[in-house]
Formats: C-alpha cells, structure tokens, sequence
C-alpha cells in the first residue's frame, strides 16, 4: 500500500475508491443521469474507443475466418467515492447496465490517495483517517485478483495493434483514448513540432498472475521494446465487472471461450488457474527493465492549466506527462446540486518515482492547484511495475 | 504562469533528420490527396479526349506548388489557426458574457465574408451572363455586388451568433437543419414560380457553399469546438459541429430576400437588340454600378477580350495578397479578442506564430499552384468535354492558307438539300474534306484562317453515351478534387479526433467526396439537359429531413457540416470550368446550381453513413440477444 505524503496545509487527502466505468457511447447519458441520481459528486467523461474482434462470415473456403477490429464509441468516466459507498454505487450501476452482456463496457475499482481541496462528498463523508487501510471487502459479482495495465503509445495507430493483441491473447476488451506527451519534445524548442505530441491510451484489465507475463508479450509484439514508442505500467485493481465478450460476429458454440473462462473462474472462485506465463524473475531480460518502486499520479484541473503544473514536475525530476482533455460533469455536493462551473478539464498522468511524490504534490500544491480552481484534485496510486524503454549499456 | 523550460540542444544532423522526416511526411500524404485527382485528369485528356497538355513545365510547377502549399496550409492550420480558435472559444465563456460572446461570432461571420470574399467564385461561375437573358441575375454581380457581399456577409454573421447561442444553451441542430430546410424550400419553389426570380436561384443556393472559406471553416470549427466544451450543456464531445452548417444556409436565405427586394427595381431588356438600342441606354445602363463599367461592358461586347495570363511570379503575389488578408484579419480578430476579452497568454505561442505563417505560405502556394496546375489541366479538359457528344473547333490549332485559292472550294449538299461548300486540305500526305467559311476568308489578303474540328467522341446516335461519359468524369472530377480540399482534411481530422478513431479521417474524406462526386455528375445533368435546379435540390433536401430525424445528433452535425467544406479552393476552379465549358456548348449562360448540387449529396451520403454506423453500434450492444444467450 501507498506511503502516505505529508499532507500540505489547507489540502484534505484520504484513501478513496476510485470507480472507471467504460461505457458504450450509446449508454453514457443514461450512465450520467444514474450518476446523478446515486449522487456520486462530480465525474470526469473523456470519449474513448470499445475494440472487439470481429469475426466475418467465411467467404471461401481458402479463407476460413476472416478477423478484424471493430471500434466502437465509448465513454470513460471516473469518480471517486469514500470506499464505505463503493459497494451500494459500484452494485446498483453493474445491476442496471449489465456488463455482463457484450458491448456495454466494464467497470472497475481502484484505491486511491486523493488530495483535493475544501470540502467535498468524497472526503467529508470518509471518516477513515489519512493512515487508515480502505475496506477490501468483496463485492458480489465483481472479480478480484486483477491488475489493470495502462499502455502509452506514441505511433498512430498503436493503439489497434496493442488491442488487437490483447484480444487474441483474450486479456479483456480494450478501451483506447486520446492523449497528448508533454516531456522531453517540448524542450526542444520549436523543433518539437517534427515530433507528433498524440498519444494513444490503451487500459487493459489483466489478472494479477498473468499481468507482468502479459505486459512482456505484448511489449515485444508491439515493439515497444524500440526507443520512442510509448511505456506502459501496471496498477492494482479491487474488484472489476468486466465486459465478457471480446469477439462478436458469427459463433461457432454454444459458448464463447471466454464465457467458458468466466463461469471456470466463479465456480473455482479464482483465476490462478490459468495461469500461463512463469514468473517475472524466471522470463526474460525485460524483468529487470520492470520499474518497481513508481507512483502514478493524476492530475485533474480545468482545461489549459495543466502547463504550469507539468513544468513544475519536470523541474522536480519527472521525465514527462500525458494529458487528455476531460469535462467535468455532476454536481458539487455542497453547492445545492448546481452544476460544475466550468466544464472543460484536463486529467494529466505522470509516472514518478516514489521518492518524488512527496515534493511533486507539494509543488503542484504550492502552485496553486487548490487554489485557483476548486475543481483541481490529484490521485495517486501504486504502479507494480512500470515499462519504459531503456538504451542497452 | 508557465515557467520557462530548460531547452535541449540536439546535435544539427539530428535535428535535421528529424525535419526531414517531417517534412517529406506531410509531402507524402499531400502528394497521395491530389495524386487522383491529377491522374485523372491526365487519363481524360490524353487517352479520352485525346487532347496534348500545353505548357508541361508550368503545369507541373504547378502541381508541386499545390502539393507544397497544401502540405503547408494544413499544418499551418492544425498548429496555428485551429488552437487559436479552440482556446478562444474555451476562454470566452468563462471570461465573459453571452451577449459579448453572440456579438463576437456575428463579427468573426460579418469579417470571414470579406477576408476570403466568395464574389469572385460567383462572378466566375457567371461570367457568361449576359444582362437580356439574366438582368437581376447580372445585376447582382455586377450593380449590386456590393449589397451581395453584404448580404451574404450579413448571413454568416447572424448563423455563426446562432451557432453560439446554440452551444450555450445546447439546442439540438436538428430544429435549426428543419427550419432552415423549410425555409429554404419555400423560398425555392416561391422564385421558380416567378419568372423573374428563377435565375437567382443558383446563384442564391451557391452563395451558400462559397462563403464558408478554407480559412473560415477550420476557425469556426474550432471556435464552435472550444465553446461547446466550455459550456458543456449537451454533454456530447461531438458537440462543436453545426456552425459552417448554419453560415452556408444563412447566407442563401439571405440572398433570397436580397433578390425579392430588388427584382422589382431591374429594368428586363429581353434581347441583345433592345439591351444595345439608344433608346433603351438608360435602362440598360441601371444593371451597372457606373457609365465606366457599362461602357467597359460594351466593349467587351464588341471585341473578344483574350484571357491575360500572368507569370509564376505575379500569380503568386496577388495570391500572397489575398491569402494574408485572409488569414491576418481573421486571426487578427481573434487575437484581438485575447488580449482584450481573454486577457490570457495562449499556450506554445511560438507554435502559433508558425501556423500563422505557414498558413499564408500554404495558401498563397496553393491558390497558385492550382491556377498554374490544377485549374488549368481542369480547364483544358473542362472546356474540351463536350467534344464527347459533339464536334468542337479546336482555335490552339488554327492554320491561317496563304494566297487561298476560292477555287478548290467545292459543293456539297445536305439530306434536307441545302447546299455546303468544303475543299480538301492535304496535311501530312492525306486528303481531308473541310468545311468552307466565307467569312473566314480574309478580304484583302485572300488568307483563310483554318479551323480544325474534333469530331465528337460520341457523335450522332451515340450522343447520349457521350453524354453521359460527361456525367460520369463530372463525379470522379468531384470525387477527386474533394479528396484534396484543405478544409475536408481538418474537418476530418477533428471528427477522427473527437470520436477517438471511431469514425475515421478517411472514412468521412471518402464519403464525402462520393458525395460531391453525385451531386456534380447532377450538376452536369441539370446543364446537359436544362433540367430545372429546384428539381434536382429539393427531393434531396426533402429526402434529408427524415434521415436528420433518425440519425444522431453528433451525425446530423458533422453531416450537414461537411456540405460547408467541399466547395473550397481545388474544387471551385474545375467546377466553374467544367460548367462553362459544357454549359457553352448546349447553351446554357450560367454555371450555377452546380455547387450547391456538390453540398447537398455529401450531406446525404454522410448522414447514410452515420445511420449504418449508428445500427451498427446497436447490433454491437444487443449480439448477446442476437445469440440467444442472455
């Protein structure tokens, strides 16, 4: 678990559940209204990309299947909540959405160490001091032992390749959204524009045993092994309800594979079992290329503010950040269910070391996050493990 | 405040591979938007038409400067003029209020009119009118040109204060696309009916499409985008279309009202004769804004006026001229507001300033290097292409026959016996009979001057095959001039951008121009057949009221966006042309009607893509009931 950061003065941190709903573009304002209605607080919506596998009628018999990505509308949405709500929150949305049925996304549990300021629903209903452990309790009907991997890709179209990989290897359905890097190209002056500044973000939920095996196959197979192509991390997951079928198009039986694999998992009441890599330390050199000791850290501010703070975190030491354009949707929950005064916001992550933390917050903080804008807010979480490059000496 | 960051130094060959690579990436995907286009005009000119290109240097100068400039222009938008747009629009609701921001878009509208002024693709479409056949139609361009541009300038000034009020209170498009077709419906049938009204209903419906610059349509895009994320009251990312839709409908309503004003004060002159009589001068003389230009117009009259053609270097400035007018005094607006309403640094203003700067290069490369290349390969064939269904004189070939012989002229005679002279004329050791003209025979020298003939591709009972081969060049002209349209790349590029990959760049390109591609194919078929223009825009029009009805409202959007961006600078030149080359032959005086054909069929096709995605996206959802296991 997090070491918790000194906490700077006038700002309140706690140990919260972070909720990411990955919904179908086609259900996001019902999602919303529920939001609404189970009075979350405020929840931050950027547009993303549901990538199945799409499997065509045979055309001959030269041919026996044709496969190819299908990409539909998506919504992500995240929020967070003090973790004695998770459970009624997290169980009324998986009942009314049914994610167990295609195409209607995936949502997933994170604790995180939030830091926002004045009062919110969030901290000021979380009686837990800064020190104590969040509840880890189960939830009926979510899946345990997972681990979420974040890919950041730097080449158009990446993104498609890293999904489609992880759909044959049948990890889960991928969702992609848009970014931009802020790092080492912006001190390059005007020559930065040779460089494109968009990333693409591909989440993946994995199961803990598999996830560093994972992240290796599909670090070689993207060839993400080569310089300037994007990092990846991976984070833990609480619980998750997860989207159950990666392939849509004409059916061979009666049950997907992964269907077969979800109903194994629930009556054997865990996912060890298929296990299929060996363990970090046994594979290959990139082992070693793992990052352990990271933090992820999310910032959220209004839109065109992130600058400042980036620049700060880069003179502190962190290496770069990518930032994606978020609205900020629902209500402040002391300000009589007005709405969120200014839509537009920006959600920036950075990858640091667990050494930095403590001063970036401090940083961000004394730049004036909370005090400019009370929307502004950081999250912080574990990172596992953490990818990146690294030239061979 | 930003701080300042620390700047790496990169060795110079780095730093120059970098550029490099760079710069021949965006050549590459310039080069693949106007490869079609070009080839296929080569094709149809030498292998259909059978026409040999003149001036290969030029043309080719040409080609690479559209290329260049295209290449230029579009990175000049996507690192200057778009983030400009996108950050004001985002600040403006937060730092001020309402009215201002309405006050603002009506401006920016009223402004974008006279930065990329529409009137000279209108007055090139109706360069072969002629005051008896058209007199409100000409005098609009000509007596009343100014109170056109107003009008239209008053048109997008009002849609792009529309547009604002819509984000800010997030109505929907679809009313303003009911109301404005309903509108613009009635309007047309109400001046079809009306003799004196009907010539203005191409040029009305094309006031539309022309005003929406390639300049124009990326700003308000992004303008539009920035306030709708800002305002956030629809909730959709997509919410940021709808604006270049309204200033194309505006402006036509605009000019509707505009023509019904005037119609009754434009004396109708209805033949040469009575327009060139004395006792009808004073008359004739209210089509024009001054005795000058009257007296100008006469003599045109009486003289063939050849086209001046300017060199490389002259081409360029007057196009260096219009580009940075352009561009300046839209961005200068915009910066304008910054400083004063915003009162905030924007983000990477160096990157800005390039834009800026790259835009007007762009656009100044390639406004000339179309009229070197593009337009005039377009032209060359244009002008040709009725030789597919009929003969044509080919003036570039002329011979003039010293010392010609009356007496080797011989009679002929007709089925429905008349009588015809002709004479044989040896070239290259073959016999050929030509036609005799006595006119052709100079007076007092006894030259002849020989005209060649094509015969037609398609000639005699063929002639409908040849026409519609015209029918058939006309959509791949569109299809491949839209591929290449400046504007359609950044719309494009946004939509691929907020539908994170969803719905394609290309996809939306392809759709489009196919779309283009049909409504030009019915543009020629209006001028081959004089089909009334009401006939061919109304049943779309109508067509596409249910279609906005079912399909999304991000698709609506986009949709009826796309019809503002397809009439743009690759597109209007070979569009105008092919119309009056085809319109000259069948005698047809006016190439209008045409555009706005070419920004009706894109809404279609992209509405119909955006209903089969849509169905899709719903299979997608409900496969689990489809298999039968849920």
């Amino acid at each position: 678990m997090m070491r918790s950061v000194s906490q700077p003065e006038g700002v309140q941190s706690a140990t919260v559940a972070r909720i990411t709903v990955h919904i179908n573009h086609r259900l996001s304002h019902k999602l919303y209204d529920s939001l609404k209605e189970l009075n979350v607080g405020r929840f931050f919506v950027e547009p993303s990309r549901m990538v199945l596998l799409q499997e065509k009628k045979r055309r001959s018999r030269l041919f026996a299947r044709v496969l190819s990505l299908d990409e539909n509308p998506a919504e992500r949405i995240s929020f967070c909540l003090p973790t004695d709500r998770v459970s009624q929150v997290a169980t009324s949305l998986v009942q009314e959405f049914r994610f167990d049925l295609a195409g209607r996304g995936s949502l997933y549990i994170e604790h995180v160490t939030s830091y926002s300021p004045g009062r919110s629903t969030v901290h000021d209903s979380d009686e837990q001091s800064n020190e104590e452990a969040p509840s880890t309790a189960s939830l009926d009907g979510f899946r345990t032992g997972l681990t979420g991997m974040t890919f950041i890709l730097s080449n158009p179209d990446a993104g498609n390749q890293v999904a489609k990989t992880a759909l044959e290897l049948g990890v889960c359905v991928p969702y992609i959204s848009l970014g931009v890097g802020t790092g080492i190209r912006d001190q390059l002056g005007l020559l930065r524009v040779t460089i494109p500044a968009e990333k693409e973000i591909v989440e993946l939920v994995a199961p803990d045993h598999d996830a560093e095996g994972l992240l290796r196959l599909i670090v070689d197979e993207c060839r993400l092994n080569q310089p300037g192509r994007g990092f990846a991390y991976l984070y833990p997951i609480h619980s998750a309800a997860l989207s159950p079928r990666l392939r849509i198009g004409r059916q061979e039986h009666a049950a997907s594979i992964e269907q077969i694999i979800g109903a194994i998992d629930e009556l054997r009441g865990e996912t060890r079992w298929r296990t299929r890599f060996a363990t970090a330390g046994e594979q290959s050199d990139q082992a070693d290329s793992l990052k352990r000791d990271e933090r992820e850290v999310s910032l959220i501010c209004s839109e065109g503010h992130s600058d400042s703070y980036v620049a700060t975190a880069s003179r502190i030491g962190v290496r770069g950040a990518t930032t994606s354009k978020i609205r900020a949707l629902g209500t402040d929950a002391d300000a009589d269910a007005a709405p969120v005064g200014v839509v537009a916001h920006e959600r920036t992550t950075m990858i640091v070391s667990a050494s930095l933390v403590e001063s970036l917050v401090q940083g961000i903080v004394k730049d004036g996050l909370f005090e400019a804008e009370n929307t502004g807010r950081i999250e912080i979480t574990d990172v596992t493990a953490a990818y990146s490059y690294r030239r061979k000496r | 405040m930003p701080r300042t960051r620390r700047q790496v130094q990169i060795p110079h060959r780095a730093a120059l591979s970098l550029v490099v690579g760079y710069v021949s990436r965006k050549l590459v995907d310039q080069l693949r938007s106007v490869a079609f286009i070009v080839g296929y005009l080569l094709v149809f000119q030498l292998f259909i038409l059978r026409i040999p290109i003149a001036n290969a240097v030029v043309l080719a100068i040409g080609l690479a400067l559209s290329v260049l400039g295209l290449a230029l222009f579009l990175e000049g938008l996507v690192l200057g003029l778009m983030p400009l747009g996108e950050f004001i629009g985002l600040r403006l609701p937060e730092r001020t209020v309402l009215p201002v921001i309405l006050a603002f878009g009506v401006v920016l509208g009223l402004s974008a009119t006279f930065a990329e002024p529409a009137i000279a693709a209108l007055r090139a479409a109706g360069s072969a009118v002629v005051p008896w056949d058209s007199p409100l139609l000409f005098a609009l361009l000509h007596r009343y040109a100014d109170y056109l541009v107003a009008t239209i300038a008053t048109g997008v000034g009002v849609a792009v204060g529309l547009g604002m009020l819509r984000f800010a209170y997030g109505l929907s498009i679809k009313p303003f696309v009911f109301g404005f077709t309903l509108i613009l419906v009635t309007l047309t049938l109400i001046a079809a009916l009306d003799p004196s009204l009907r010539e203005i209903i191409g040029i009305a419906w094309d006031s539309g499409g022309v005003t929406t610059g390639p300049v124009t349509v990326p700003l308000v895009l992004a303008l539009g985008i920035g306030v709708a994320r800002s305002y956030g009251s629809t909730e959709s990312p997509t919410s940021g279309f709808g604006v270049v839709m309204l200033a194309s409908a505006a402006p036509i309503v605009a000019v509707f009202l505009l023509s019904m004003v005037l119609a009754p004060t434009v004396p109708r002159l209805d033949s040469r004769e009575a327009f060139l009589s004395t006792e009808n001068s004073e008359q004739a003389r209210q089509l024009f804004a001054s005795d000058a230009q009257f007296e100008s117009f006469i003599d045109t009259l009486h003289e063939d006026t050849a086209e001046t053609s300017l060199g490389i270097g002259d081409t360029l400035l007057g196009y260096l001229w219009s580009s940075a007018r352009a561009v300046l005094l839209l961005t200068g607006g915009f910066l304008l507001v910054l400083l004063i309403l915003v009162r905030e640094r924007v983000r990477r203003r160096d990157e800005i300033l390039l834009g800026i700067v790259l835009s007007i290069v762009g656009l100044t490369l390639l406004g000339g290097g179309i009229e070197l290349g593009l337009a005039r390969l377009g032209d060359d064939v244009g002008r040709r292409l009725p030789v597919a269904f009929s003969s044509m004189e080919l003036p570039e070939r002329q011979v003039r026959i010293r010392d010609f012989d009356t007496g080797v002229v011989q009679q002929a005679i007709t089925p429905d016996g008349r009588s015809v002279e002709f004479f044989y004329l040896a070239e290259s050791n073959e016999f050929q009979p030509v036609p005799f003209y006595p006119q052709r025979l100079h007076p007092y020298s006894s030259d002849y001057l020989h005209i060649p003939e094509r015969s037609a591709v398609f000639g005699g009972r063929w002639t409908t095959l040849g026409q519609v081969l015209i029918l058939l060049f006309a959509f791949g002209m569109g299809y491949g001039a839209t591929l290449a349209e400046p504007a359609l790349r950044a719309l494009g590029r946004t939509v691929e951008q907020l539908t994170v990959g969803t719905f394609r760049s290309d996809t939306l390109i392809r759709t489009v121009s196919v779309g283009v591609g049909v409504g030009l194919s019915m543009g020629m078929a209006r001028i081959l057949w004089d089909i009334p223009l009401p006939a061919l825009l109304i049943p779309p029009y109508l067509l596409l009221l249910p279609l906005t009805a079912f399909s999304a409202e991000e698709f609506a959007a986009i949709a009826w966006d796309s019809a503002g961006v397809t009439t743009g600078p690759v597109t209007v030149p070979l569009v105008v042309a092919m119309g009056l080359g085809v319109g000259g032959v069948v005698g047809v005086s006016d190439g209008f009607g045409v555009l706005a054909l070419a920004s009706v069929y894109p809404i279609l096709a992209v509405t119909i893509t955006g209903i089969a995605l849509r169905r899709h996206q719903h299979l997608i959802m409900h496969e689990d009931e489809k298999q039968g296991t849920a």
